[in-house]
């Protein structure tokens, strides 16, 4: 609220001169004084601002003799405009990718900034959680489970308190796609083998998962058929790295994948096995959750040995 | 981890887990008889017990100091004492960069600390944890190697030596002839130590630092406004943590 100072009226005289036919002009002084009222806006002020608002600050002046020296009225003071912008929660994830980083739906294990802008004017903030996940200071970071968290911003009473919800989510699944870039295996002629490199991106993604570690869980393989069945099954398990490998900001791991299957000896016949892998994922060095899967499928599928291999949507096929 | 990977060897994955976990479970019922008793005795050989573990077992030591300090946190005023000493221990710890996968462990159990010191004493921040701070974020910092390039990793390795049908993924023990299992759990342990260190890299000590840094700077402009005594510390403290130019004038 601005200060208004009134205008200050100084007290002053009023002056007659009066005419007699005989004598010398007679003159007659007598004191006179303004009064000024209290400060009103126009249009008056309302008890909360919250954007745009402009009023003009007046008083009313009255005379003490309005019939000799009238009242001056309303004088106005001035105008003032109030340009407010509400102050509200800002959140900035701290992922780069996806572009969006205001996004209020977030991967488990991510940061996000927030700031209270425009700072309020009156009152100290307190920020406080409710919810899932962690908050320190103006930081707040996701758990390593989906959940929901409100993040409150409180400047006291009188002053404001402004709330903002995230949604935290976990990865759904993954696509493989063939990485392009990597040198392909060799094989010698005549020899049975296939092979691709993948990469895989977790999904969604519209939230970051860098936070996330998976791996693929060991076990047996299944579905064992035809040609495959020649060999002892347990030649035939799936004991891949048992490192946790991380994920980056487009929540791609952090290496590729290497489905290579190569060296059965002919005479071949059509006949194959899978590989149901359990996907266990975590954020940090958080508790496990294995709730994903995909499955790797190799097949011969002729008596020329031509094999394939299919992982995740990924696919690859070579004939001796 | 050598423990862990005996289990993944012997049978599948989830019942490894649940072995670890029931060990854990196991000693979080010491820890809270331990606690609850109260007895000086019992939480000096605890502590023992669990400083004991960190030279073997770097995850174990910093999950069971986790489980200490949250019971300790529990008990409230009584234990505020043993907790602030139990802390101080497992902030001096070393993340050694010498075996990337500890130190992933490592860094990640010390921040868990960090961020329950931080939280305990927040209200009413002091230099000496502040200094424990500044250690840990110097520590973080120097173990960030500038301009790490990603080293190659596979989540399934190929057996280098092919002496029959391979797959790459494969069982090392479905390997017959031993220099091409020998060969091929080398490759398997040298894709590990990669994928470590790619991950502590490139994910968990820049995100740390992030974290870290901005909590102890935050923690100090605390603690000097309330005892302006200490702003003459602040240059110590920001070397001490290996503060750049800019955060050193932020701290002011």
């Amino acid at each position: 609220m601005p200060v208004v100072t009134p205008p200050i009226y100084a007290p002053g005289q009023k002056y007659r001169i009066v005419s007699y036919d005989c004598s010398d002009a007679y003159c007659e002084t007598n004191d006179i004084t303004y009064s000024v009222g209290a400060v009103q806006w126009d249009p008056p002020l309302p008890s909360k601002i919250t954007s745009t608002f402009s009023s003009t600050a007046y008083v009313n002046v009255t005379s003490s003799d309005p019939a000799l020296c009238g009242n001056p009225g309303r004088v106005n003071i001035g105008t003032v405009t109030w340009n407010l912008s509400p102050s509200e929660i800002t959140s900035q994830c701290v992922a780069t990718t996806p572009a969006d980083r205001t996004r209020t739906t977030i991967g488990v294990g991510e940061v996000v900034n927030l700031s209270l802008t425009p700072a309020p004017s009156c009152g100290s903030v307190t920020w406080t959680l409710s919810g899932v996940g962690t908050l320190s200071g103006t930081t707040y970071t996701a758990p390593d489970r989906a959940g929901s968290a409100t993040i409150t911003a409180d400047a006291g009473c009188g002053c404001g308190k402004w709330t903002k919800t995230f949604s935290v989510i976990e990865p759904s699944g993954a696509v493989a796609t063939t990485n392009g870039a990597a040198a392909p295996d060799t094989f010698a002629a005549g020899a049975q083998g296939v092979c691709m490199h993948l990469i895989f991106t977790f999904q969604p993604t519209t939230v970051c998962f860098s936070a996330v570690q998976f791996l693929e869980v060991p076990g047996p393989a299944s579905n064992i058929t035809g040609y495959m069945t020649r060999f002892n099954p347990a030649s035939l398990a799936h004991s891949p790295s048992t490192t946790w490998i991380g994920l980056d900001e487009s929540n791609r791991p952090l290496g590729q994948d290497h489905a290579h299957h190569a060296g059965y000896p002919s005479p071949w016949s059509a006949g194959g096995f899978d590989w149901v892998i359990p996907v266990a994922w975590r954020v940090g060095s958080g508790n496990a959750k294995t709730n994903l899967s995909w499955t790797q499928s190799v097949r011969i599928t002729d008596t020329s040995g031509t094999t394939s291999v299919t992982k995740a949507g990924a696919s690859a096929t070579r004939t001796p | 981890m050598k423990k862990f990977q005996k289990y993944l060897y012997c049978g599948s994955f989830l019942p490894a887990m649940r072995i670890a976990s029931a060990h854990a479970e196991g000693f979080k019922d010491q820890i809270e008889e331990a606690v609850n008793s109260g007895s000086e005795q019992r939480l000096s050989l605890l502590s023992s017990r669990i400083e004991a573990v960190f030279k073997t077992n770097a995850t174990d030591y910093f999950q069971y100091h986790e489980q200490f300090e949250a019971a300790l946190e529990k008990r409230g005023q009584s234990a505020v004492k043993e907790l602030r000493k139990q802390m101080a221990l497992a902030m001096e710890k070393q993340c050694a960069q010498s075996n990337a996968e500890v130190a992933l462990d490592c860094f990640a159990g010390k921040e868990k600390v960090a961020n329950r010191l931080m939280r305990t004493t927040n209200s009413k921040p002091e230099l000496e944890l502040a200094e424990q701070l500044a250690r840990f974020v110097g520590e973080v910092r120097t173990a960030i190697i500038p301009g790490y390039h990603r080293q190659e990793v596979e989540l399934n390795v190929l057996p280098p030596i092919q002496t029959g049908p391979i797959n790459a993924g494969m069982d090392p023990k479905a390997i017959a002839d031993p220099v091409a299992r020998a060969a091929y759990e080398k490759a398997i342990a040298e894709n590990s130590d990669r994928s470590s260190m790619n991950t502590l890299q490139m994910v968990v000590l820049p995100k740390m630092d992030q974290s870290v840094s901005s909590n102890f700077i935050r923690y100090v402009k605390t603690m000097v406004d309330q005892n302006p005594q200490t702003k003459e510390q602040t240059t110590r403290l920001s070397a001490l943590a290996k503060l750049t130019e800019q955060e050193r004038k932020d701290i002011q």
